[in-house]
């Protein structure tokens, strides 16, 4: 996306997405917390607090002077607001994560939408929530942090974010992990269009940096039940591929497809220890992310977000 | 294929129609939606799994959709099965075309005949067959020779569709008369006759001359014996057409007749002949030229100003045998055919049929009248025989020919004369006659031949009575009671006449009647007529001092006539002899007016046979038939049967029989004398039959009535291969509905299985 396309931060428009993007996340995370009875989040402790070398953004006050005055180096010390959890939310922004019905949510906007929400929840509960997008490249990083003001800084970043012309998820989906050093949890949203056998190794290195790692694996409606009806020409988002062909004839043999693959993800996710969740744009945030953890409590008691 | 359907044109548009789910297929996928997909490496995927399947399945569904089309169009096209094809195999039929090769099929109009235009059809039949179904045959049968095809089941393979075309090619009309009913009972004959099964597409090809198809109106019996087996061979045949070629055009001219006006032709004896021109056209003719052509003499031409409509006129001609030769030159038993020609000014559009326009005369040439006198009372002195003023009479020496030719037998030569030739018997005085004769004179006269029974002296009363006169029903019309008259010739009577305008004895009336009444009568028998006189037996004169006793009297036995005169033709009795006038005009009267009429033998129609009784006493066995085309055929007499014609003569039991008369024109029968070298011709004429001259036509709507019912098509000329049966064939919509249903139905459930499977 060149500069001139960029959305320009005061644009109304902008601003009402940024609106509602943050109503939507605090609705979807109010309608949560309203239907839950008991917080997952009781008695989880953070055991560790560390330096970490000054970003630009991070407050002043928070630089680590002694450290300072040894080595000649800006860090952060980390002790205040670092209480509970540092979470990174990876966001895959992707060509194909455009996909979507014109008029209605895209599954980057899914997605988006999913992590300011788990941004807001992980924050009430005092957690630090970091944010990466990513397409080809690493395209926004922010460093977790539990400040208030945090959220809306994640929620601008993602506003702003849109899903990137270039698609080669391959190569840069290994190397977030090296660029993610605060152990922590991890939480993936992407549609995870990519080598199955690159996605294992990405998911390998996080885990060997003892990452929690979730990854909710976005796909829209269309792609899980392919519910079309008219003869379509298909035109790839990603790849210079058409196809002209009866959907319906089509139909069993992609979900035989689709369904083999998503096997194949949730296996690889299960041999690493890593909790999958499949979301679907046709489903409710709430009811995902009410879903999932429901799911996370039963299995991870006591441990974990 | 095409000649199976009832509307071949909707079968057209329903192939055409098969198209449609094609085009539809196509303007569908012309029709889609373009969607920027992601997941395309799942969709590549699958598109590689699933193409073969879907492909399939949809080629599938496309063939259901475009056969059910295809059976829709194929269900109003209407096609039909003949009698035995299987479901889908293309049957073979044996093409039966029977030909009408009447003269009528000449009639030319606008130049173009309808027997051309057959034979155009036929060509272009035979040809399409030959070319498209070779597993046709063909049967031809010519109206003319019915029961002889031209070829029976010809298959059309190789040469055999050549061979018929070469054929057609040299086919022309033929003299003798069509007969529909004998061809068609052939044909049912062939379809009984041969394995069942076999199909037969039947084709009439006539100009429907009314004379062929009906006579007036329907129910006379030959319009039925046509109609009713054709629409029996109909019931039977896949197929039966009736062609009509003709044209409605009647113009035509014809010689109707040529007759003489004498009883025998005679060398140089001049004779009459009238020509008969009919006009059987609708509007009168002007102009016609009428042209007389006997043997190699110059033709004689007259002309005839107008003929009305539907009538005739007549033009006379006189011919002379030999004229200019003496009588040394001339022969006088010759064979002089006659030819008459009409041709009319205005041409085809008066006379269309060009056929009948010529009528061929046997002119037999004979030195006269066969005249027998039977002499009861022969002698050998000058002037004495009963027969010897008779003789010179009615042949009197001389130059010119009287035209009567005398023969004088005693009563026993006459037992075993042959009557056969003779025209005129004198009886002279004449005893009795033996049983055999008699029976033979009398089936003589009752054929035709004219008898004189000349009274006298030796006549025995008793038998007369008896035998002749049998109670009014024998040769004798009157019965005898004894002689009158004055032994002494003193006293004497003489004749009176006693009927008008006779025409052998009107010369005698008026200022004329002194040459009968000075004949002097001294002695005659006395007759009576029977209580009830018959119609045909006259008095024709009387004795005129008698009371009004019959002195000649006329009466009609069978087919002859016979008449009685009272006295003897000598001068025992009376001095007539001695009157020449009334005598001689008297008796050549006689003779000319009672003979036997042979001057129409030899006339014929075509086809009839010729028979000509010989006697090989005379003549060779083996003789020979001159036909009209100049070719000659040999013949040999064979026993008669005696029943018939030569029953009357014992001597003539052989019979020469030739029955090649196909074609019109003169034939002759050449016979060689046993001791001349010198060959006698004796000359028939075949005519075409009068009823070939009328050309009106059949009237469709009433033949289509009368053929009500039967599965006969009658058409305009038209292509013959595009004609289908309509008969027996049996229509198969029904099944192809069913199918059509069954298709469609498979088409839905094969769609609802997809789209099920599909939605799974």
């Amino acid at each position: 996306m060149s500069a001139a396309d960029k959305p320009n931060y005061l644009d109304p428009r902008v601003l009402e997405r940024i609106k509602r993007l943050d109503l939507r996340a605090r609705h979807v995370v109010e309608g949560f917390i309203t239907g839950q009875h008991k917080s997952p989040y009781n008695g989880f402790a953070v055991e560790f607090a560390t330096h970490r070398e000054y970003a630009p953004g991070d407050e002043i006050k928070h630089i680590d002077w002694k450290v300072w005055s040894k080595t000649d180096r800006l860090y952060i010390k980390e002790y205040e607001e670092e209480t509970n959890l540092k979470a990174t939310i990876i966001l895959d922004a992707s060509k194909s994560m455009a996909y979507g019905r014109p008029g209605e949510w895209s599954k980057f906007d899914y997605g988006a939408t999913a992590a300011a929400s788990l941004t807001q929840l992980l924050q009430q509960q005092q957690d630090a929530v970091g944010l990466v997008t990513f397409s080809n490249k690493v395209e926004k990083q922010l460093p977790a942090s539990g400040h208030p003001n945090h959220l809306k800084q994640v929620v601008h970043e993602l506003e702003e974010t849109t899903p990137s012309d270039t698609t080669d998820l391959e190569g840069v989906f290994p190397r977030l992990a090296g660029q993610i050093r605060q152990r922590g949890l991890i939480v993936l949203i992407s549609d995870l269009f990519l080598g199955l056998d690159t996605l294992e190794e990405a998911l390998k290195r996080f885990r060997h940096r003892k990452h929690e790692v979730i990854v909710f694996h976005v796909m829209h409606e269309d792609e899980l039940e392919f519910a079309f009806d008219d003869n379509t020409l298909f035109k790839g988002l990603e790849i210079a591929a058409e196809i002209h062909a009866d959907p319906r004839a089509l139909r069993k043999s992609y979900l035989e497809v689709v369904d083999k693959y998503l096997n194949q993800v949730q296996k690889i996710c299960d041999n690493l220890g890593v909790d999958y969740s499949l979301m679907s744009t046709r489903d409710h945030l709430d009811a995902t992310l009410s879903r999932y953890l429901a799911f996370r409590r039963k299995n991870h008691s006591g441990r974990g977000v | 294929m095409l000649s199976n359907l009832v509307n071949p044109f909707l079968f057209g548009a329903g192939a055409l129609l098969v198209s449609v789910p094609i085009i539809i297929h196509l303007l569908n996928r012309r029709r889609f939606k373009t969607v920027h997909w992601a997941a395309m490496d799942f969709l590549i995927e699958a598109d590689k799994l699933n193409r073969r399947r879907v492909r399939l399945e949809e080629l599938l569904l496309l063939l259901l959709r475009c056969l059910a089309v295809f059976l829709i169009g194929l269900m109003l096209a209407r096609p039909f099965l003949a009698q035995v094809a299987g479901l889908f195999g293309a049957p073979s039929y044996d093409r039966v075309i029977i030909l009408d090769d009447s003269l009528s099929m000449d009639a030319r109009v606008d130049g173009v005949s309808p027997m051309e235009k057959a034979k155009r059809h036929i060509t272009e039949l035979v040809g399409q067959l030959a070319a498209e179904r070779t597993s046709d045959t063909v049967t031809l049968r010519l109206l003319s020779q019915p029961n002889k095809p031209l070829f029976n089941m010809q298959p059309l393979k190789g040469e055999g569709g050549s061979d018929i075309l070469e054929a057609i090619k040299s086919l022309s009309t033929s003299d003798l008369p069509g007969d529909f009913s004998t061809a068609l009972l052939e044909v049912e004959k062939s379809m009984a006759d041969s394995e069942s099964g076999l199909n037969r597409m039947i084709y009439l090809l006539t100009d429907q001359r009314k004379k062929d198809w009906m006579s007036d109106g329907l129910a006379t019996s030959s319009g039925q014996s046509t109609l009713e087996p054709l629409r029996r061979v109909a019931a039977q045949a896949a197929g039966c057409f009736l062609v009509d070629l003709g044209d409605e055009s009647v113009a035509n001219l014809s010689v109707a007749a040529i007759e003489p006006q004498d009883k025998t032709l005679i060398a140089g004896v001049p004779t009459r002949f009238d020509v008969t021109i009919r006009n059987h056209g609708e509007r009168e003719v002007n102009d016609v030229k009428v042209r007389f052509t006997a043997s190699a003499s110059l033709p004689l031409e007259e002309r005839i100003d107008s003929i009305e409509a539907g009538g005739t006129n007549s033009v006379p001609f006189t011919f002379v045998y030999g004229e200019g030769q003496t009588g040394a030159q001339r022969e006088l038993r010759a064979s002089v055919p006659i030819t008459v020609e009409v041709v009319a000014a205005d041409g085809e559009a008066v006379d269309v049929l060009a056929a009948d326009n010529v009528r061929y005369f046997p002119g037999r040439i004979t030195p006269g009248l066969r005249t027998l006198l039977v002499d009861g009372d022969p002698s050998t002195d000058y002037g004495r025989s009963e027969s010897f003023f008779l003789r010179r009479a009615l042949a009197p020496r001389g130059r010119l020919a009287s035209g009567v030719d005398v023969k004088v037998v005693d009563d026993t030569a006459f037992a075993s004369e042959p009557l056969e030739e003779i025209q005129q018997i004198y009886l002279c005085n004449v005893y009795r006659l033996s049983e055999d004769i008699l029976t033979r004179l009398e089936k003589w006269v009752g054929a035709g031949g004219g008898l004189v029974i000349a009274l006298g002296d030796q006549v025995d009363e008793e038998y007369y009575n008896r035998s002749l006169y049998r109670n009014g029903s024998g040769l004798l019309p009157v019965r005898l009671e004894g002689v009158m008259g004055d032994s002494k010739r003193d006293n004497w009577t003489h004749f009176r006449l006693n009927v008008a305008n006779h025409p052998a004895l009107n010369i005698f009336e008026g200022e004329n009647s002194s040459l009968l009444e000075g004949v002097k009568l001294f002695r005659w028998w006395n007759t009576s007529l029977p209580e009830e006189i018959p119609v045909s037996t006259r008095v024709l004169a009387t004795l005129a001092d008698q009371d009004g006793a019959p002195a000649i009297v006329e009466s009609r036995f069978g087919e002859g006539q016979v008449v009685v005169i009272t006295t003897p033709l000598d001068l025992d009795w009376s001095n007539w002899p001695q009157d020449p006038a009334s005598y001689l005009i008297f008796n050549q009267e006689l003779v000319r007016h009672y003979a036997r009429d042979k001057s129409g033998q030899g006339i014929m129609e075509v086809g009839s046979s010729i028979r000509w009784p010989v006697n090989l006493s005379r003549y060779k066995i083996d003789a020979e038939v001159m036909r009209p085309d100049g070719e000659v055929a040999g013949i040999q007499a064979k026993p008669g049967d005696s029943s018939g014609e030569t029953g009357d003569d014992p001597e003539v039991t052989w019979v020469l029989n030739y029955d090649e008369t196909g074609q019109r024109g003169i034939y002759e029968i050449a016979l060689t004398p046993n001791e001349e070298a010198h060959v006698e011709k004796i000359p028939f004429a075949a005519n075409i039959q009068a009823s070939e001259s009328i050309l009106q036509r059949a009237d469709n709507q009433v033949l289509e009535q009368a053929l009500d019912g039967a599965s006969v098509q009658l058409v305009r000329e038209t292509v013959l291969a595009g004609l289908e049966g309509g008969g027996s064939r049996s229509e198969i919509w029904k099944t192809i509905l069913f199918l059509l249903v069954v298709v469609l139905c498979a088409e839905q459930a094969f769609g609802w299985w997809l789209s099920k499977r599909r939605t799974v």
